[in-house]
């Protein structure tokens, strides 16, 4: 940049008319070496600014520190528009649950003796020809129980064997 | 505004914030608990940020009144010209640095309000909007602070480095 243009910027600056940009300009001009004598001041007032800028430095990661902060925030404004509706749903449900067992509970049919004929003696009739009808099966299976009773008397017989068994060792013992 | 916006469009604006916060209360913890004040502040209202023309001087705005309320918990007396006679100087711990005590202690000799837009100005790179809400003037005015402390700081370090160097 120009001397004469820096000159120009000096003067703005000390009017308080520069733009941060302008100042910018300047801070860069007179951090370089070689800098004009007459302009030494100016260049340690610069200095000085720069210095004290870095001094003055957050001493922690404000970015950090906001965004920790601000996302706390926001877990617990979601953890609380969640709640209720938890509670809700919860609700819901508990009441659904009991409001069937009731409802199941109430409308069970109660049993009851109800006619199935309307006259008397068609209902014996049909009564009569179901027993009949399972009475003849019966009797049909029970016949073949009959061979059961055979084979138990066969039983008797093969217990006589047993019997002299016995005798045979009654026998034994005598001996000894 | 959705927190990503949120993350994107308003926290970057932290660094210049807690840095005015520092200029105005002087210690590092107070900035601290101002600027997480304010994000709160702005988080909450983060459904109304697009419709404010700027969100950087609504934060300023909200900045300084509680940069305000910290300073009145702080000090019994409560005056709002508390703001402009601070005299805190969170630079001294780099006056061993050669020959910037000089100008140090220059600086320390404006007058409170001059130091406090200088500093804003000249260190922090508060735009002129930013340092006339922060204390509480025109812009109009700042620029006339910070011409007159500019010219005042230059003159007496011309003082100060010119001591016995004749010039032509």
């Amino acid at each position: 940049m120009e001397y004469k243009e820096i000159e120009k910027l000096l003067n703005r600056y000390l009017e308080g008319e520069s733009t941060l940009e302008e100042e910018a300009l300047l801070k860069e001009y007179f951090s370089r070496p070689g800098i004009p004598v007459e302009h030494h001041e100016t260049q340690e007032m610069f200095r000085y600014f720069d210095v004290a800028k870095q001094h003055s430095a957050p001493p922690f990661d404000i970015t950090n520190e906001l965004n920790a902060v601000i996302e706390n925030e926001w877990k617990k404004e979601t953890v609380n528009r969640f709640r209720p509706f938890y509670a809700w749903i919860g609700s819901a449900a508990a009441v659904l649950v009991i409001s069937f067992g009731i409802f199941q509970y109430l409308s069970k049919p109660e049993p009851v003796i109800k006619d199935t004929y309307k006259d008397p003696k068609l209902a014996y009739l049909e009564t009569k020809q179901a027993l009949m009808k399972i009475s003849r099966v019966m009797n049909h299976n029970t016949a073949k129980l009959k061979y059961l009773s055979n084979m138990d008397a066969s039983f008797d017989q093969v217990q006589k064997v047993a019997k002299i068994d016995k005798i045979v060792n009654s026998v034994k013992n005598q001996e000894k | 505004m959705t927190k990503e916006e949120f993350q994107k469009e308003v926290i970057p604006l932290g660094d210049k914030m807690y840095r005015m916060a520092f200029r105005l209360l002087g210690n590092t913890e107070s900035a601290k608990d101002v600027l997480q004040e304010l994000f709160l502040k702005l988080w909450e209202k983060r459904s109304e940020l697009h419709k404010l023309s700027s969100i950087d001087a609504f934060a300023c705005t909200v900045l300084k009144n509680k940069c305000l309320d910290k300073l009145r918990l702080q000090k019994p007396v409560v005056d709002v010209e508390i703001l402009h006679s601070l005299g805190n100087n969170p630079e001294a711990a780099f006056d061993h640095i050669e020959g910037l005590s000089e100008i140090r202690k220059i600086m320390q000799k404006l007058p409170e309000r001059q130091r406090l837009i200088m500093q804003m100005r000249d260190i922090d790179g508060c735009t002129f909007e930013e340092i006339a809400l922060m204390t509480d003037t025109t812009e109009n005015n700042v620029r006339v602070q910070l011409c007159i402390a500019r010219k005042w700081v230059k003159e007496e370090l011309m003082k100060v480095y010119n001591y016995g160097i004749q010039r032509d």
